[in-house]
């Protein structure tokens, strides 16, 4: 009796512990729940194939639910629960359309997988799945009647979110190309061996530098070897004079007679 | 060409007469005169005798001695320049050149002598450049020139080379292009110089070579 009492209670707090997982359905394998058939055949069979096609490009789950009319206004929280519960934390996108609701379909999507991404890079992806979930009402929207309204938007919504999958997948190629780099190059500094290229430069750049010094230095040697002196000698004083002796040098210019003929005369 | 001796070498002192080719003559009366004398044997003259015949004060011996601005600054650029080029060659040698006009009687050569000895040696600096002094004398009056030599740099000079090189310039002297002149004479003194110093060292080899200590004369 008592054990009976206890399992009891631990059921009845299990059951609110476990939230509302406990009322959201299985995934569906074709990622459409319509639990009473309201999609034409033609049409899931249409928006199956453009859900596949979002999976295999982009990685990322598109899902569509259909409710009945009496789903009420919880309709879009089960349908957020919906899509956290089977997308998970990839990216996923769902398409509502509650059965005769004027404001049907709605669109929802999330991505919330922990990354290493830059708060620009997540702040630009999360708003790049609003505008596809934008896009996909709006285009969605000029379709007639609600059948058609729901495969084109789910095509636009499989082909928006299958872009954004590439693009989540080159952003985390591209970080990780640059982690590797920073990584190969940190364990690489201390060991990495000197390029080739780097030793040619250097050793270039220490023979110009030689060479210049070496110019210099002989054209140095040579002006300085240029430089005559003439010996010391014992001056030969004459006529009491201190400094000079004189000279014999004298030249007088003259212009001659003959015509324009200018000559000079030296004496000695 | 040699470079500089060594210390031992160049504290060395020698006759002059072993290096001069040059004959001494009397400024006064232009006699030859074969071993230094106080007065000419010819005519008595002397020191003494030119200071009478110039009885002013000489003047200061400066690179331009040129009252009547004959060298203009262009023409004392040029000249500057080729003068720090010789003296990257002859360091010891210092130039003077002076334009003045001297009356038809006066001898050049006689007025040079006066100048370089009478003109005042107030510092050390002329004391030691004084007897390296070769002085240019231009008279402008009379269309001559005249060099003078002071006793350190004689003994390696051929005059005989000076004359050539004015007589290349003679046009430009006549037409009183005086900056131009003098740059050609510059530029033609490191060939003289040159000259004597091969003749030197030519001298200084055959002296060792020998062993001839002072002797062998020249003129």
């Amino acid at each position: 009796m008592e054990v009976k009492r206890v399992l009891l209670i631990l059921l009845a707090l299990w059951v609110p512990a476990s939230g509302g997982q406990g009322d959201t359905p299985l995934r569906p394998a074709n990622g459409i729940y319509d639990p009473e058939g309201w999609l034409d055949e033609r049409v899931k069979l249409e928006m199956e194939g453009n859900i596949s096609v979002a999976r295999e490009k982009g990685d990322a789950a598109v899902f569509v639910v259909i409710l009945p009319g009496d789903a009420g206004a919880g309709g879009d929280e089960a349908a957020l629960e919906m899509g956290r519960s089977w997308g998970g934390e990839g990216l996923w996108g769902l398409l509502l359309h509650v059965i005769d609701d004027p404001e049907s379909p709605r669109y929802f999507g999330e991505f919330s997988r922990a990354t290493d991404w830059s708060e620009q890079q997540t702040g630009d992806f999360q708003a790049s799945i609003q505008r596809a979930l934008s896009e996909a009402a709006r285009k969605a929207k000029l379709s007639a009647d609600p059948q058609s309204q729901i495969a084109s938007g789910t095509r636009i919504l499989s082909e928006e979110l299958g872009y954004l999958g590439l693009v989540m997948e080159k952003i985390e190629h591209n970080n990780a190309q640059a982690r590797g780099d920073r990584d190969s190059g940190a364990t690489a500094g201390s060991d990495s061996p000197v390029r080739p290229e780097s030793i040619i430069l250097v050793v270039i750049g220490v023979l110009i530098v030689i060479s210049v010094f070496v110019f210099f230095r002989l054209k140095n040697e040579e002006e300085r070897e240029m430089e005559y002196y003439f010996p010391a000698t014992s001056p030969r004083k004459r006529f009491l004079a201190p400094w000079s002796g004189g000279g014999n040098v004298l030249i007088q210019f003259n212009v001659t007679n003959q015509g324009d003929r200018r000559e000079s005369e030296r004496r000695f | 060409m040699s470079k500089r001796r060594d210390e031992s070498e160049r504290r060395k002192k020698y006759r002059a007469g072993s290096f001069a080719i040059s004959a001494m003559t009397c400024p006064g009366c232009r006699a030859i005169i074969e071993e230094p004398v106080e007065n000419c044997p010819r005519c008595g003259y002397s020191g003494h005798s030119v200071v009478k015949k110039f009885p002013f004060a000489a003047p200061t011996i400066e690179r331009y001695i040129d009252p009547n601005g004959h060298f203009g600054p262009a023409d004392r650029e040029l000249i500057d320049e080729a003068l720090s080029e010789l003296a990257t060659r002859f360091p010891q040698v210092r130039f003077s050149f002076c334009v003045i006009d001297l009356e038809q009687e006066t001898d050049p050569r006689e007025f040079g002598f006066w100048m370089l000895n009478a003109s005042p040696v107030n510092d050390p600096v002329e004391e030691k450049l004084r007897p390296w002094t070769i002085l240019l004398l231009i008279d402008g009056a009379n269309d001559r020139v005249s060099v003078t030599s002071g006793y350190a740099i004689e003994p390696f000079l051929n005059e005989e080379r000076w004359v050539a090189l004015l007589q290349f310039s003679g046009r430009l002297f006549l037409r009183r292009d005086y900056g131009a002149a003098v740059l050609n004479f510059v530029e033609g003194a490191v060939g003289v110089l040159s000259e004597g110093a091969e003749r030197t060292e030519r001298r200084l080899s055959l002296g060792k070579s020998e062993n001839l200590g002072e002797k062998g004369r020249w003129k």
